[in-house]
């Protein structure tokens, strides 16, 4: 489950990722329950305190909603992006895309990455 | 509840073993004790429950000294596995032992434990294999209920069954934040992505106390490759060179900002790929015998 693109981050942006992972690929559904802090740290094998800031992270991110006395529960899937989301995404990807025009990628290349990045969806 | 230790020494034959080690720690944390072998981890652990007699500074809970307050001492455990006395007895006995210095001990909690690992109470610790020795340990160290734990290199040379069922074990006892975890270990790996905070001794005192994830969130392991043949000021300036090997450097910014990176790309790398990050190459410089880095080729 570790994805070794992602071992450069911090643990708990690593266990955000792979959540947010996991519920576009349809594995974690809107409503389901995720398990407890404890019992996922126990899973994952990592500090209950790393698990706790991935699900508050989760939580900010509108990916989870934490029912109180009952635990973090997959949100339903977003109709409308948050708008202050779009553009802070937006900035980073242009950002990102004059490092890939500077090293020389072709837009075919990207446009494939694209959609090997978000074809499941599809 | 806080345990502060402050200017801790210990000289054992005439040598400085421990010199002014100081830091706090709350229940909810698992702090990682790091050190060669020989940097004092065991020392510091045996003079933090008075097995050892420092020679100076103080170990206080809640500000109370634990030299003046004796009492206090039900607040810490640490269970030497190098030299256990409960070597030949069951482990109902020893149960019996611990629940007599620590009142609080729960016994139903150990037996349970115990035997979802198969160990019965009528087994002698002696005749266990090595892992299940180190899980008879960690049982009852934290069976104690005592709020500050502490565990002697808990993982060396177990199986990763073992491993798996400790750290389970670990995780488990730190997660309603009642109690905190010592963990000696000479392996920084071992305690990735376990431990908040990494302690580590050397040269007889605690030379850095990081917080692992913080220094993770910032810290970044690039392979460069420049167009000239000496490396640009700045890379020296911000990172540390882990390798080189023919124009091809490997570099460890430990604080890798929007801004240094933009400072990076203006200075157009041939090539410039990031890599995972080892943490070991985060802490080389507490491990290396002799400072100072690799000089470019």
């Amino acid at each position: 489950m570790d994805d070794a693109r992602f071992t450069h981050l911090a643990y708990y942006q690593r266990l955000v990722l792979q959540i947010k992972q996991q519920v576009t690929a349809g594995i974690l559904a809107p409503g389901e329950k995720l398990p407890s802090v404890r019992e996922m740290a126990k899973r994952s094998q990592l500090n209950p305190n790393t698990v706790a800031k991935a699900y508050k992270q989760l939580e900010a991110d509108r990916v989870v909603e934490v029912r109180p006395g009952l635990g973090s529960f997959i949100a339903a899937a977003q109709k409308a992006p948050q708008q202050a989301e779009v553009s802070a995404l937006h900035q980073r990807f242009a950002a990102l895309m004059v490092a890939i025009q500077a090293a020389g990628v072709d837009q075919a290349t990207v446009q494939q990455w694209v959609e090997e990045e978000m074809g499941h969806e599809s | 509840m806080k345990l502060t230790v402050e200017h801790l020494t210990k000289r054992i034959v005439g040598r400085p073993v421990l010199q002014d080690v100081g830091f706090e720690w709350r229940p909810g944390e698992i702090i990682g004790l790091v050190g060669e072998n020989g940097a004092g981890k065991t020392t510091l652990m045996r003079t933090l429950v008075n097995q050892y007699l420092p020679d100076g500074g103080t170990v206080a809970v809640d500000g109370r000294n634990l030299a003046q307050a004796p009492g206090q001492r039900v607040n810490l455990i640490y269970i030497d596995p190098s030299q256990v006395f409960f070597a030949g007895n069951t482990l109902a006995a020893s149960v019996a032992d611990y629940a007599l210095a620590y009142p609080d001990f729960d016994r139903q909690r150990f037996f349970a434990a115990a035997a979802d690992y198969d160990l019965a109470p009528g087994q002698r610790f002696r005749e266990l294999s090595k892992g299940y020795q180190a899980v008879v340990v960690v049982l009852l160290s934290l069976c104690s209920n005592a709020p500050f734990v502490m565990l002697d290199e808990p993982f060396d040379g177990l199986d990763l069954f073992i491993r798996e069922a400790i750290v389970s074990l670990v995780v488990d006892a730190v997660a309603d934040g009642k109690r905190g975890l010592l963990i000696a270990s000479h392996n920084l790996q071992e305690l990735d992505g376990i431990a908040d905070r990494i302690l580590f001794l050397k040269r007889h005192t605690i030379s850095h106390d990081y917080r692992l994830e913080d220094v993770r969130e910032k810290a970044v392991k690039l392979q460069l490759v420049f167009k000239t043949p000496e490396l640009p000021a700045l890379i020296r300036e911000n990172g540390r060179i882990l390798n080189v090997q023919g124009r091809v450097v490997t570099v460890l910014f430990a604080d890798y900002t929007d801004a240094l990176d933009r400072q990076l790309r203006d200075l157009a790398p041939v090539y410039m790929e990031q890599r995972p990050l080892d943490l070991t190459d985060l802490f080389r410089s507490e491990f290396d015998h002799t400072e100072g880095g690799l000089e470019h080729a």
